[in-house]
């Protein structure tokens, strides 16, 4: 790295801004290179510098107002609220002082009336009192009829007007009035009921009684004097702060609507489940009651028959099935679907064979018309048992062969067997027919 | 969500962290120091490669061995991985050391020269002029004290994004006033 790269990237470097390869790097020039490093201490310097910009008033820190200032200070402030503040205001001078725990009381008004309720602690009864108070072992509170002032450390003022008769002679009465204002530190006023609201240097807050003899109101009056920038930065960084709490909150909010709305479709949704299932369930009773009231089901129709032949064709095959068990050769018939039985043909040889497929897949039976030689000089072996009755662990076939007699090969499982058996048929149908014969045999 | 949470954590800052209770450990395998010591030899690599200097290296290496016979932290889904990111960021962390121990009084008398020769106003108005969000951050950072995480929240943006505005904000002001003081 160059001097003029990192000289780019040292505040960046100060302020542990990089990544840390480019940190590792620049570390090194900066141990390397001493103009680098007078450029790095002048990052430093500006930092330092920045901070002791702030006028920030340090409340622990702060040394008691001299009596002169904070005398003139509540001269200003009395012509302050004489000029800005209630016309009530009657600021004439500095009555008497007196000094409490690490704080100076001064009436500023004749009819100032005022007590120590203990150190730190004053009850304010009327008129307008100004204050320096210093860091003590408690916080100094002024009490009044609307609330107390309350401070650790602060040069402020107080002032209280009673309700009073606008006139003798009338009900009207002009509404009573705390004025509070501050010159440096700053105070909390606490209402009765339990409302506190922060009073800052150069602001000044006017309380009165509302409406409802229980409702306070605080108004700070237009013109407020921050303590230069930096008194609005921290305003606008609170304001920021709840700006952008707000809009967390406001984003919480849609995103547990938007949970709301997802939980409820699918609840829609489990409802909508639950009830296809228990419908399901209801039909399957009802099914199972109507099958068992039915009882064992016919056996099948064969498809394009006439009536004669198919009832041959399904007493051989119910023969057939009893031979099976019997036997254990064969057993079962026609499969049944929901359209009758199930008569397979290939579409590789279309033209060549019908294949019944028992309905528990253990049988398929396939008759040959005769005129169909394609596999005269061939079994029609296990290839074609197998891929005619699929997957039956059965299969019986019946081809009409070329010496008039007809062939009738069966499989189980893996295992083939062919045989003789009878003469062979003049069509499809004539095999079909005579099917229960071959079979007997 | 701990578990993420704790994934998510800088290497540097999980190890710092000795009061994590000793139910998030996964006790299973070998402890981290024992694997610390079966990769000394890469740590030290690792370490040499940042600070430039063996023993220095090695001290590197032996302060992260150190502060492993304390860490408490939940263990690292890939603890070598992890390691040896802790030793980069220590070795930083020590050549950071290095250049602040050089910078020493020169940098006192830099600062000292500063704060006299420029008036506060200047500077105040300096940083002013600086365009947003140079100017609210460094405002924010130094006349306000407030801490980068702070910034982050108050700008809703990640804390190196905020470390890089104030950075900025910082080399333009140094480009404005800097030579007032050279």
């Amino acid at each position: 790295m160059k001097c003029p790269e990192v000289e780019e990237l040292l505040e960046s470097w100060q302020l542990r801004a990089l990544v840390e390869d480019e940190e590792a790097s620049v570390s090194k020039h900066l141990l390397a290179c001493s103009r680098c490093r007078t450029s790095l201490s002048q990052v430093q310097a500006l930092e330092a510098s920045l901070t002791k910009v702030t006028d920030r008033v340090d409340l622990k820190e702060r040394r008691p107002v001299p009596k002169p200032v904070m005398a003139l200070a509540l001269f200003l402030i009395a012509i302050f609220l004489g000029a800005y503040g209630s016309e009530r205001m009657n600021l004439k001078q500095v009555k008497n002082d007196r000094v409490s725990d690490r704080a100076l009381v001064s009436a500023l008004s004749p009819e100032a009336r005022y007590e120590f309720l203990g150190p730190r602690l004053i009850r304010l009864y009327e008129g307008g009192i100004g204050l320096d108070v210093s860091p003590g072992r408690e916080a100094f509170e002024v009490v009044t009829d609307f609330g107390s002032v309350i401070t650790k450390n602060a040069s402020f003022h107080v002032s209280y007007e009673e309700e009073r008769a606008v006139d003798p002679k009338s009900v009207l009465s002009s509404a009573g009035i705390l004025t509070v204002g501050v010159l440096v530190g700053a105070v909390v006023f606490r209402g009765d009921g339990g409302d506190a609201d922060q009073i800052g240097p150069g602001e000044t807050a006017h309380v009165s009684r509302g409406d409802d003899k229980d409702d306070l109101r605080v108004g700070i009056v237009p013109r407020r004097v921050p303590r230069g920038e930096e008194g609005e930065m921290a305003f606008a960084k609170q304001a920021d702060l709840i700006k952008n709490l707000q809009a967390k909150v406001k984003e919480l909010s849609t995103a547990k609507a938007s949970q709301a709305e997802e939980m409820a479709s699918l609840r829609q949704e489990k409802e909508k489940v639950e009830a296809s299932v228990a419908d399901f369930k209801k039909r399957q009773a009802e099914g199972a009651q109507l099958e068992e009231k039915a009882g064992p089901r016919d056996i099948a129709k064969l498809l394009d028959l006439e009536p004669a032949r198919e009832e041959a064709l399904v007493a051989a095959f119910e023969q057939l099935e009893e031979k099976i068990k019997e036997q254990e050769k064969i057993h079962a018939v026609v499969k049944e679907t929901d359209d009758g039985y199930q008569i397979e043909i290939p579409t590789w040889e279309k033209d060549w064979s019908r294949i019944q497929t028992g309905w528990n897949r253990d049988l398929a039976a396939i008759l040959l018309p005769k005129e169909m030689d394609r596999f005269k000089k061939e079994s029609m072996g296990g290839r074609l048992l197998k891929d005619m009755g699929g997957d039956t662990n059965r299969s019986i076939a019946i081809k009409p062969g070329p010496d008039g007699y007809s062939r009738e090969e069966t499989r189980k499982g893996n295992g083939m067997m062919m045989k003789k058996v009878s003469n062979g048929y003049a069509d499809l149908d004539e095999a079909v027919g005579d099917l229960s014969h071959l079979i007997d045999n | 969500m701990s578990q993420k949470c704790d994934r998510l954590r800088h290497p540097h800052d999980a190890m710092n962290d000795t009061t994590t209770s000793h139910q998030g450990r996964r006790r299973e395998g070998p402890s981290l120091l024992d694997q610390a010591l079966g990769l000394r030899d890469q740590l030290i690599a690792r370490a040499q490669k940042v600070v430039n200097d063996r023993d220095d290296a090695e001290d590197v290496v032996h302060e992260v061995f150190l502060t492993l016979t304390k860490y408490q932290g939940p263990k690292p889904r890939r603890p070598e991985a992890w390691l040896m990111q802790v030793v980069k960021r220590r070795s930083i962390d020590r050549l950071r050391g290095r250049v602040e121990k050089k910078l020493g009084a020169n940098q006192e008398r830099v600062a000292a020269q500063t704060i006299s020769k420029i008036a506060k106003e200047e500077l105040r108005a300096a940083v002013h002029d600086l365009r947003e969000p140079y100017s609210s951050a460094v405002r924010l950072r130094y006349l306000e004290n407030c801490s980068f995480t702070e910034l982050a929240v108050v700008f809703d943006c990640p804390e190196r994004t905020v470390r890089t505005w104030v950075a900025r904000g910082l080399a333009t002001l140094r480009k404005t006033i800097g030579g007032q003081w050279k």
